[in-house]
C-alpha cells in the first residue's frame, strides 16, 4: 500500500527534527537536488514556469488515475541552483502522485512548522511559496475537474 | 610470471647456468620463466602511473578549490564592510562553477552566499522599480531620494544601472531639490515671522485683557470706597 500524504509529512518532519547541525538541512537539500531527475527538455514550455522564482523553475502536472504527477526542474543559467532544485524535490516528496483532495488537505504552513524557512534567503522563500501556490492551484483545478 | 618454486630467483638460476657454461647459440641460456612479460611490465607501469597521477591530480584540484573558495570567502567577508566587494565576491563564486572538486560544505557556502547576493540584488531591483514609478508619476524628488538613500552595492544590470546613476546624479533633479529646499526655507522663515507676529499680537491681546481687568478692578474698588 502506498504512503498517505500524512505519513509523508511525518517522515519529512522527523527528518528535519533529526538535524543536529544547521548544515544538515542544506546537505539534505543538496542530496535531494542531486538525486532528482530533471525533465525532458520538450516539456520545458514557458507556461510551466513558476512565476516569482529567481531561478527558472518548471512544474509540469499530469492528471492520471485521480492523482497528480508532477515533473519539476530548475535552470539557473550559468549557475547550478541546487538549493532551489532541492526545495522543489522536497515539495514533490510530499505532493507527487497524490489525489488533489489530499494535496489540498496539507496545511500550507507545514514547511514553516518544520523549520524549512529558517536561514532560507527571502528570494528562495518567495520562490518556494510560489511553487506551493502553483501546486495548490493545480490541485484545485484538477479537484474541480474530477468532481464534474 | 614470478617463479620462486624451487627456492631460487630466476636471476640466480640464470647466473648459475651461465657459470656452468650452458649456452644457446653461443649466448648464455636465459631463464625459462621470466619475472613478467614486457606487456605486463608496461601495463603495471601505466597502472601505477595512473594511480599516482590520479592521486596527485585529485590533491591538486582540492588545493585549487580550497584556494579559490578562500579567495571568494575573503571577498565576501570584506563586502560586509565595503558593499562594492559583493560584485567581486559574486563573480568569484561564479568562477567556482568551473572547479572539478567542490565539497558539500563549499557547495552550501556557495549556494547560500550567492543566494544572499541575489537577495540584495532583488532589493535593489525593487527600489529601482519604485524610483522608476516615482519618475513616471513626475515625482523626480522621490525618485532621487529613493536612489540616494540606498547604501548597498550596485548589483543591477548595465541598462538599469545606467538609469539608476542618471537619477542619482541628475543635475536637474538636484536643482529642483535645491529650489524646493529654498522654497521650504523661505516658507519656514515666513512662518517664523508670522509666528512671532502672532506671538506679539497674542501678548498684546493678553496685556490688553489684563489692563482692562486691572482698570475694572480699580473702578470697582473706587466705588467700594465711595459707598463706605
Amino acid at each position: 500500500m502506498s504512503e498517505s500524504i500524512v505519513e509523508r509529512q511525518e517522515k519529512i518532519r522527523a527528518k528535519f527534527a533529526s538535524f543536529g547541525d544547521p548544515d544538515d538541512k542544506w546537505k539534505f537539500l543538496l542530496d535531494l537536488a542531486r538525486e532528482h531527475k530533471g525533465m525532458d527538455a520538450a516539456l520545458k514550455a514557458e507556461k510551466f514556469i513558476i512565476q516569482g522564482c529567481a531561478s527558472t523553475m518548471y512544474l509540469v502536472p499530469k492528471f492520471d488515475g485521480g492523482k497528480i504527477h508532477f515533473e519539476m526542474d530548475v535552470e539557473g543559467g550559468t549557475t547550478n541552483p541546487l538549493i532551489s532544485r532541492g526545495l522543489g524535490a522536497l515539495a514533490l516528496q510530499i505532493f507527487n502522485d497524490m489525489a488533489p483532495a489530499d494535496i489540498l488537505s496539507v496545511d500550507p504552513t507545514f514547511f514553516q512548522q518544520i523549520g524549512l524557512n529558517v536561514g532560507l534567503s527571502p528570494t528562495r522563500s518567495n520562490g518556494f511559496a510560489s511553487l506551493l501556490k502553483q501546486i495548490y492551484l493545480y490541485a484545485r483545478v484538477f479537484d474541480a475537474i474530477s468532481k464534474k | 610470471m614470478f617463479s620462486f618454486l624451487n627456492g631460487k630467483s630466476p636471476f640466480d638460476e640464470a647466473e648459475e647456468k651461465l657459470e656452468a657454461g650452458e649456452t644457446v647459440n653461443g649466448r648464455p641460456k636465459l631463464p625459462q620463466a621470466p619475472i613478467m612479460g614486457w606487456q605486463d611490465g608496461v601495463f603495471l607501469l601505466v597502472l601505477i602511473g595512473l594511480i599516482v597521477g590520479g592521486y596527485y591530480y585529485y590533491q591538486h584540484t582540492k588545493q585549487v578549490s580550497a584556494e579559490t573558495f578562500a579567495k571568494c570567502d575573503s571577498l565576501y567577508v570584506a563586502a560586509e564592510t565595503n558593499a562594492a566587494k559583493y560584485v567581486e565576491a559574486e563573480s568569484c563564486y561564479n568562477e567556482t562553477w568551473e572547479l572539478s572538486f567542490v565539497s558539500d560544505s563549499m557547495e552550501i557556502l556557495r549556494q547560500n552566499r550567492l543566494g544572499s547576493i541575489e537577495d540584495l540584488r532583488n532589493h535593489q531591483k525593487d527600489l529601482y522599480a519604485d524610483a522608476m514609478g516615482a519618475l513616471a508619476a513626475r515625482d523626480s524628488i522621490a525618485a532621487y531620494n529613493i536612489v540616494n538613500n540606498y547604501k548597498g552595492p550596485m548589483l543591477l544590470n548595465r541598462g538599469d544601472a545606467k538609469d539608476w546613476n542618471n537619477i542619482a546624479n541628475s543635475e536637474a533633479i538636484k536643482a529642483s531639490i535645491a529650489a524646493a529646499a529654498a522654497r521650504a526655507d523661505s516658507i519656514a522663515k515666513a512662518k517664523a515671522v508670522a509666528d512671532s507676529l502672532a506671538q506679539v499680537a497674542a501678548e498684546l491681546r493678553a496685556k490688553a485683557v489684563a489692563d482692562s481687568i486691572e482698570q475694572a478692578n480699580k473702578k470697582a474698588s473706587k466705588r467700594k470706597r465711595k459707598k463706605v
